[in-house]
């Protein structure tokens, strides 16, 4: 689960530039489909889940840590000691 | 003293995180960046492998074990229209009303004069037509055909030269297309020039690559290939030979069918509006609109078509056209229906079996072609 959790904002940044790179791409000859085809539509939809489940374990993450005890202070030194 | 020590050490341990057992080296920022990179570059590798390898060896071999894709006859009983009769009797129409009041005594025979017929082009062209196949070097004349191209050289606003192939033709199966490879077969090219060889084209300009997609509405030589609309501007050649451009959202497919459409392209954008002048916006993306070469196709009238190419991306030769500006010369040599076809390096127009044009990085293969040829196998 951890690595998951490190790998998906690699893989969510990576798909990301790659949907970028199309879209500019569909600007300059949308006749190539590059947004528009099944594959292009599979493509998007994989970006959609993994960019969906990032966020997920980034919520769940940040409330772990909220849910998290602190610690228990250090008692004060004394200085005159 | 101890306590001391201990208060100490209690707050190093509480300070250093515990020390695993095999500490795994943390990779540096650059390391991270690179593997993204990498990463990235496998994605698009993949997405290539089913986007275009895939697809495109997939569309071969059934090509090679099916020979094409079904399609369906918008006119099931023409293959190649007959040339019209001439002179044949029509319906009269009813006489305006005459000034001079008849001779009551005298009852005329009705003598119905022949209304032209509207499909008669051989008649009505034949000023443009020769009783023999004339060829120059940039001029074709037969019997069915009359072609004329003109060079021309712009400096508004970047210099520009570009060519005009006027054309008549006395029956609309003269003016076809032609399929990479011979039939509709998904990311098939070829050579332009084999192209209009192999469709024995007299006059030739590239298509809009149709092929290169697998939806749409597409109809070729009156063969209905796809019937899906689409968010592009359609270009439509019906079989009384009226070319009719329509915006992405200003037609339905079924009452372009029920008009029983001959050729049907779909590149775009449409040029011109209604009244025969440039568009106030075009349907085309900023590359798209910028300047390039550019390939065109106008229309008169029914039987009386032009080809234009522009020659662009070459230094102090042409720079090519901005749409704007391609679609104000389409209203300038008084078209009243213009349709943008693929252009860049595909640009070419190509007369007696070579380049008539001078294409960028000298062209490339093409998906489809639009040609002007004789029909049943005579050829100049």
């Amino acid at each position: 689960m951890k690595k998951i959790e490190e790998f998906l904002p690699h893989l969510s940044i990576c798909l990301l530039l790659c949907l970028a790179v199309f879209t500019v791409l569909d600007g300059y000859n949308p006749f190539k489909q590059w947004l528009t085809s099944t594959t292009s539509k599979v493509f998007i939809a994989i970006c959609v889940v993994v960019g969906i489940a990032t966020a997920i374990l980034l919520i769940a993450r940040q409330r772990r840590r909220k849910r998290r005890p602190r610690q228990e202070p250090l008692p004060p030194t004394d200085q005159n000691q | 003293m101890d306590e001391k020590k201990t208060r100490r050490e209690l707050r190093e341990a509480q300070a250093a995180p515990p020390a695993p057992a095999r500490r795994k080296k943390r990779k540096s920022v650059a390391e991270l960046i690179l593997q993204d990179i990498l990463l990235t570059g496998l994605i698009l590798v993949i997405f290539a492998l089913f986007h275009h390898v895939i697809p495109y060896v997939k569309y071969q071999m059934t090509a090679k074990q099916e020979g094409g894709i079904d399609t369906t006859p918008i006119r099931p009983s023409v293959t190649e229209t007959a040339a019209p009769e001439t002179g044949r009797p029509q319906e009269t129409e009813a006489l305006p009303a005459d000034t001079e009041q008849p001779d009551p005594d005298v009852t005329p025979e009705p003598t119905p004069e022949p209304t032209p017929d509207p499909m008669d082009w051989r008649t009505k062209f034949a000023d443009h037509f020769t009783e023999e196949v004339v060829v120059t070097d940039h001029s074709y004349s037969s019997p069915n055909i009359a072609i004329d191209i003109q060079k021309y050289v712009s400096d508004d606003p970047a210099p520009s030269t570009y060519f005009v192939a006027d054309i008549y033709v006395a029956d609309l199966a003269c003016f076809q297309t032609y399929w990479a490879g011979g039939s509709f077969h998904k990311w098939m090219e070829e050579d332009p020039i084999q192209c209009a060889r192999n469709a024995g084209a007299i006059l030739a300009i590239n298509g809009d690559y149709a092929n290169s997609q697998d939806y749409g509405f597409l109809v070729r030589n009156g063969e209905l290939y796809m019937s899906e609309q689409t968010i592009y501007d359609i270009c439509v050649l019906y079989y009384d030979g009226t070319m009719v451009t329509y915006g992405a959202d200003e037609y339905k497919v079924q009452d372009v069918l029920d008009r029983e459409p001959y050729q049907v392209w779909k590149f775009g954008p449409a040029l011109l509006d209604e009244n025969g002048q440039p568009r106030e916006s075009f349907n085309a993306t900023g590359p798209i609109s910028d300047v390039n070469p550019r390939t065109g196709l106008g229309y008169y009238e029914p039987g009386h078509y032009c080809f234009v190419v522009v020659d662009g991306r070459q230094g102090g030769y042409s720079a090519g056209m901005r749409i704007g500006r391609f679609a104000q010369l389409f209203a300038d040599l008084g078209c009243t229906a213009a349709y943008n076809l693929d252009g860049g390096r595909s640009s070419v127009m190509m007369f007696q079996n070579s380049f008539f044009n001078h294409p960028y990085l000298n062209g490339r293969n093409a998906g489809d072609i639009l040609l002007i040829r004789e029909i049943g196998g005579e050829e100049g």
